[in-house]
């Protein structure tokens, strides 16, 4: 009971050991913020990741693919059919998308892939990406006549303007095809009209998008009619700057795939295709990277559709498992079932492996630096509470003369530090917690103090910081910071100990 | 008596009052070694004591206490030394003493004279290098820590010249601070009401009944002293060792104490041993033995 009260009073009295605990506290907030931001971005980052890319993908290891997806989907389900919910077969293939803008041709190296839009939204979340709500329902390569998101519907509050957004479809592919021809009509009479007199002329001029294509197709009126559909990463088709996005292209507009075909050595083929959506899964390296259209016409135009059975060849079948299937248990079950040198089979935590790795190792590495802070906190503590010893050789040189033991004075001390601890640790738990909560307001004032912005939206994809707060982690940083603070005040509780009584009572 | 009356007002009425203070219905832990338990003789068919006695028959300087039964403490040829810079320095050259029950003995000596040491001793603070303490007959100064520690809390109760009271406690928690360390957490939590009723009554029997919740710092010498006695008293010891316990007051003080301690000798019906280097303190004990030299001088009454 007396140690208890002394290590209360002693708490309440000792101010001194109160500041040596902040540094106990700070660490302690420090983990869980650090922990609740990596946890936070984590799980951001494998949703998005997973919702990319499928549970389990069947590839083949050739760009060449495999034939006849249909047989092939019969023999994974024959081999795994109690946990596959869907699958759908993907044509993959790195080529190069070309477009204009202004008078200059652009061309970016993009991955171009085909997909089934019948079963390509059942495995992934590849629909709930895309700009056009309807499209998110109903996915359609089909140009849609209008209403695109003009705000981030993936967004949860405030988000950049994207304004330019509202003119895109038919009502743009028209206005655009009628500019085209009036530029081609003052370029027969250059001497009545310049070309930028004539841009000028229309109220709706958007710089970017002035003129797309001088060639003129047979029986092909762009006013009317569309090319093969095509959704492009969104990434390639904009840019941000100043809190705003800017579109290089709008749906609507006409873009050029340049791919090789299969065979050896393969040829060069092109096409136009007609933008018809954006794909924003808000992982730039795939938003700047994809192209998505309809595998047949992609078979058709590498020429890996059999002329005799008319079966396309494919690069790879996305699989989706039924909820609680185990993945890499499905995973080995086909890896068995199929020749590893002509097929790869993989979840998608294998294809991210290494990303995944390092934020692990990221957040292993942060916790350690971390939780040393709290230790260099214990040594803290350590020399605080040897001076509380000595400035109380006297006090305890009287407790045992009363007849307290030296387990009992010993104790007074470790329950002084695990008491320090405890305010510690729970002050750091509330400063953490506090800060997890209004970590975006804290974002937001940082930023307006320094004049830099600590969460810039223009460089991370999410607009406001993801966190998560795990209690078993936070459990144990709170225990690991009592253990701590218990284990500093065993030195000065041992020396307090065995103080003997009569030199204790002489100490002045 | 009378002049304790006259001396601290409203501490005659409230000890008449209460009488003998209530012993709390069971104050004593049946963990308690038979050297601590009441009563305070008769000890030696227990287990451990028997053994302790043997013991110290084995040391030649150490002569069985000759009146066993009459004397409550007993010393023999204590002996003890400190060693300071590698040279011994001789303190305790051969002390024997006896005190009998309900006894208030004075020793006096000279600063330096190992007075306190050989209170220390007896209070089992330290151990000596050569010679016994006996408790009734029982051999007290070698028996195990957790006995000791016992002992310390329940048979003696010390009072010291720096009174020595704990500066974050209030004047009542320091009083029960004895009550505390001899009893486990949820022993003292049952009995709270009634160790702070006993608490209570005794700072009231001592004149200190309205400074309950101040913190020493707070208190004038005298009642530093008062509230430390009644800590010392507050486990119902049987013998009450003062080391200068009037060393830090004025002389009017200082026998106001010594009043005190003879009202509570009384009344509580404690052996007193007091230390002091002041012959008019002394005084007013019942016998005086002088210390010098390192061994007990002369005895005067």
């Amino acid at each position: 009971m007396y140690r208890w009260l002394l290590c209360w009073r002693y708490l309440k009295t000792r101010y001194i050991a109160l500041a040596s605990i902040i540094s106990v506290t700070l660490g302690v907030a420090t983990m869980i913020v650090v922990n609740s931001v990596m946890l936070g971005f984590t799980h951001e980052m494998q949703n998005r990741l997973h919702g990319i890319l499928s549970d389990l993908i069947f590839q083949s290891r050739s760009l060449e693919g495999f034939p006849d997806p249909d047989w092939h989907m019969e023999q994974i389900r024959r081999v795994a059919g109690d946990a596959i919910e869907a699958m759908t077969p993907t044509v993959v293939v790195p080529g190069m998308l070309n477009y204009q803008v202004g008078d200059a041709w652009m061309t970016r190296p993009v991955q171009i892939i085909g997909v089934d839009e019948r079963t390509q939204a059942q495995v992934s979340d590849f629909s709930k990406y895309l700009q056009h709500p309807e499209n998110r329902k109903n996915l359609s390569f089909n140009l849609r006549e209008g209403g695109y998101d003009v705000i981030d519907h993936q967004a949860d509050g405030p988000s950049l303007p994207r304004d330019e957004m509202a003119l895109a479809g038919w009502e743009h592919r028209r206005r655009a095809a009628r500019l085209r021809k009036m530029i081609e009509q003052v370029q027969q009479e250059p001497e009545q009209q310049s070309p930028s007199q004539g841009a000028e002329a229309s109220p709706f001029t958007n710089p970017f998008e002035r003129a797309q294509t001088n060639e003129p197709v047979a029986a092909f009126d762009p006013e009317t009619s569309q090319y093969t559909g095509a959704i492009l990463g969104i990434g390639l088709a904009s840019f941000r700057r100043n809190g705003q996005y800017h579109f290089l292209l709008l749906p609507g507009d006409d873009v050029k795939l340049t791919l090789p075909t299969v065979g050896t050595p393969p040829r060069i083929v092109s096409d136009t295709f007609t933008v018809v959506d954006f794909y924003e899964s808000k992982m730039s390296e795939y938003d700047a990277n994809f192209v998505f259209v309809p595998i047949r016409v992609l078979q058709q135009l590498r020429g890996m559709i059999d002329p005799s059975t008319g079966k396309g060849y494919v690069n790879a079948i996305s699989i989706k498992l039924k909820p609680g299937a185990d993945m890499n248990e499905v995973r080995d079950r086909l890896r068995n079932a199929f020749a590893p040198q002509y097929y790869a089979i993989d979840t998608w935590r294998d294809s991210q492996g290494p990303l995944l790795a390092a934020v692990n190792m990221e957040t292993a590495i942060l916790n350690v630096l971390l939780f040393l802070i709290i230790c260099v906190a214990g040594f803290g503590i350590l020399a605080i509470f040897f001076m509380i010893v000595v400035e109380k050789t006297r006090d305890i040189g009287i407790l045992k003369a009363l007849g307290a033991s030296a387990a009992g004075v010993m104790s007074i001390f470790l329950g002084y530090g695990l008491l320090l601890g405890v305010v510690g640790a729970g002050a750091g738990l509330t400063l953490g917690l506090l800060f997890v909560r209004h970590i975006n307001e804290i974002a937001d004032l940082l930023g307006r103090i320094t004049g830099h912005r600590v969460f810039d939206p223009d460089i991370y994809y999410f607009y406001k910081i993801p966190t998560i707060v795990d209690p078993w982690t936070v459990g144990w940083i709170m225990a690991g910071a009592m253990l701590i603070a218990v284990l500093a005040s065993v030195l000065p509780a041992l020396r307090a100990a065995r103080l003997h009584p009569v030199e204790a009572l002489r100490y002045e | 008596m009378n002049k304790l009356t006259s001396t601290t007002d409203g501490l005659s009425s409230a000890s008449q009052e209460t009488g003998h203070l209530p012993r709390s219905p069971n104050g004593e832990p049946s963990d308690a070694h038979p050297l601590v338990a009441r009563p305070h003789f008769s000890l030696r068919k227990h287990d451990g004591s028997s053994e302790t006695l043997r013991q110290s028959q084995d040391l030649e300087c150490v002569d069985e206490p000759a009146e066993a039964t009459e004397c409550l403490l007993s010393v023999r040829g204590l002996v003890k030394s400190y060693r300071k810079a590698n040279v011994e320095i001789p303190v305790l050259k051969g002390v024997d003493l006896d005190v009998r029950p309900g006894e208030f003995l004075a020793i006096v000596g000279q600063s330096g004279s190992g007075k306190s040491t050989l209170l220390h001793l007896i209070g089992l603070l330290d151990h000596p290098d050569q010679g016994a303490v006996f408790l009734g007959g029982d051999r007290i100064d070698n028996v195990p820590v957790r006995i000791r520690d016992q002992l310390r809390n329940r048979t003696f109760g010390m009072v010291f010249q720096f009174y020595h009271l704990l500066p974050e406690l209030t004047t009542l928690e320091n009083i029960l601070v004895p009550v505390m360390i001899g009893r486990s957490f949820w022993s003292y939590w049952r009995q709270r009401k009634e160790y702070r009723r006993r608490a209570i009554e005794l700072l009231e029997l001592i004149g200190l009944g309205h400074r309950l919740k101040h913190r020493p710092h707070e208190l004038s010498g005298g009642e530093l002293q008062r509230a430390a006695i009644a800590r010392a008293l507050i486990n119902r010891p049987q013998i009450l060792l003062a080391d200068e316990p009037t060393g830090n007051l004025d002389p009017e003080t200082g026998a106001e104490i010594l009043n005190l301690l003879r009202t509570l000798r009384d009344e509580e019906h404690l052996t007193i041993v007091m230390v002091t280097h002041d012959h008019s303190i002394a005084a007013l004990a019942d016998r005086i033995v002088c210390l010098s030299g390192g061994k007990i001088r002369n005895e005067a009454t």
